[in-house]
């Protein structure tokens, strides 16, 4: 079975086989997902909002790599039936949440998918944990460990 | 039964019924690393009497008899299997430290390990430095890199062989560890290039090697990996209080021991020794670097095996260090980045 595999700051796209994300800890994993046409999207998130900058590499942040997701699927014609799930956002142990990075990042994320009116349907985020996204894109399925 | 070669690390599965059952030991060469295999067997091995076994640094078998000091003791008596810190590296440090040298000496100080030559030219052509394929000998790398930056690169070549097997007993892969200790290396460079500039190079160094003690704990980590599997499963205390509680010392304790055998500055050292409670070190810059850099390692994920996220930040980090929320997410994606670009095709 062919699997994509999505490093962290870069997003990939599939239409086949296992969509992968591993080792989330304190960046937030999104996976968006249309069972329809088979296509999903897959990032690996480290930082929050651009702030204006436009860098060359869309994952670097947040916002321009949920717009570029956002975009690719429009451009594909995919602009409904989309499932979408995060993980992430954890902390080191003891961390207070106001100082949590990660807590901050997955507000963000929540905020811009929000945005968009995409409504994150699976998510298992915060505590000390790091987590693997797996989607099976044949299936349909999202599996978050 | 599972075997660990003591050199290189990596992990075998052997069938039992192919072992004589008339001996109380043999000996093979790892089929990776060719280095030398003892494995004990146990006299009243029979069929379904499976066990796994670690050999090289003689694991105890009995965990309740085989911890703390006694276990310590057993333990530092084989650190004598512990692959050594290439020769070339503390030459070469001596060459630097010696400002009457040139940088045609300190390339002919590399020049003379081959094995050594090969990685620094492998390294030094990676897109972190920019100079992709176009770096054609140690004396070309020693005049258009400097002398900083090609020491940088002689330390990564260095250790990259000690720090690339494989810890069973950590979960780590080969290569986690090695691209745990690239990320906190560049962090502590990072950062110490913002508190103290003098400081980047060891902070770089000590960063490259903070995770030492894990390559000798691992074996007896993997015996007694249900053990640590509860206490990660249940996350509510540090890795650290799991070392402590179930062999009875830590793997940054441990590291110091190493750190004297590989002949490392002591400030370095001591950096080791602290990185996770710097509070101890007596306000020591360079432990509070490593340790911040290894949290934030932590945080990208990279390299992470079973202890995860299980560790504590010192509470007075970020002041000591002059860091805020956003510089913790700024570093975390330079790591990234210079892990990405100095592992590329590798």
């Amino acid at each position: 079975m062919k699997t994509t595999a999505v490093k962290p700051m870069k997003c990939e796209f599939a239409t086949e086989g296992l969509l992968w994300i591993d080792k989330i800890a304190t960046g937030v994993g999104l996976i968006i997902f249309n069972s329809e046409h088979k296509f999903a999207a897959g990032i690996h998130l480290l930082r929050g909002k651009s702030r204006g900058d436009f860098p060359e590499n869309p994952a670097y942040y947040a916002d321009t790599a949920i717009d570029h997701i956002y975009e690719t699927f429009k451009s594909k014609g995919i602009n409904t039936n989309l499932s979408v799930a995060i993980a992430g956002g954890a902390n080191l142990l003891s961390t207070e949440e106001q100082l949590s990075v990660g807590q901050r990042l997955i507000s963000t994320v929540k905020a811009l998918l929000s945005s968009k009116n995409l409504t994150v349907k699976l998510e298992a985020v915060g505590g000390n944990k790091l987590r693997t996204m797996i989607l099976n894109i044949d299936e349909g399925k999202i599996q978050i460990s | 039964m599972k075997i660990l070669c003591p050199h290189c690390h990596k992990q075998y599965i052997i069938d039992e019924n192919r072992l004589p059952a008339d001996k109380t030991g043999i000996k093979m060469p790892c089929p990776s690393c060719k280095g030398l295999i003892e494995i004990a067997l146990a006299s009243d091995k029979g069929p379904g009497n499976s066990s796994d076994q670690t050999a090289g640094p003689k694991a105890p078998q009995d965990p309740k008899l085989k911890t703390g000091q006694e276990l310590k003791k057993r333990i530092f008596s084989s650190l004598d299997d512990l692959p050594l810190m290439p020769q070339v590296a503390q030459k070469a440090r001596k060459v630097v430290s010696d400002p009457k040298s040139s940088f045609s000496d300190l390339a002919m100080v590399i020049d003379t390990d081959q094995g050594i030559v090969t990685r620094v030219l492998k390294m030094a052509n990676s897109p972190y430095y920019g100079m992709s394929g176009k770096i054609s000998s140690v004396q070309h790398a020693s005049v258009i890199l400097g002398t900083k930056t090609l020491m940088e690169i002689l330390t990564l070549a260095c250790s990259s062989e000690i720090l690339g097997s494989t810890l069973s007993g950590y979960d780590l892969d080969a290569g986690d560890l090695w691209k745990h200790s690239l990320a906190t290396a560049s962090g502590s460079q990072i950062i110490a290039k913002r508190l103290k500039p003098a400081l980047a190079y060891d902070a770089f160094s000590a960063g490259l090697i903070h995770d030492v003690g894990k390559i000798i704990l691992d074996p007896y980590v993997l015996e007694r990996k249900e053990a640590f599997n509860t206490f990660a499963k249940d996350g509510t205390q540090s890795f650290l209080e799991a070392e402590k509680q179930i062999l009875g010392f830590d793997h940054a304790e441990l590291a110091s021991e190493v750190c004297e055998r590989w002949n490392i500055p002591s400030n370095i050292a001591k950096a080791i020794k602290y990185h996770h409670d710097p509070t101890l070190s007596n306000n020591d810059d360079l432990s509070y670097i490593v340790h911040m850099a290894d949290a934030i390692a932590m945080m990208s994920g990279i390299g992470s095996g079973l202890d995860g996220m299980l560790y504590t930040m010192a509470e007075n980090a970020m002041d000591v260090l002059r860091l805020n929320q956003e510089d913790l997410s700024i570093i975390m994606v330079e790591m990234v980045q210079y892990v990405e670009k100095t592992t590329q095709g590798s």
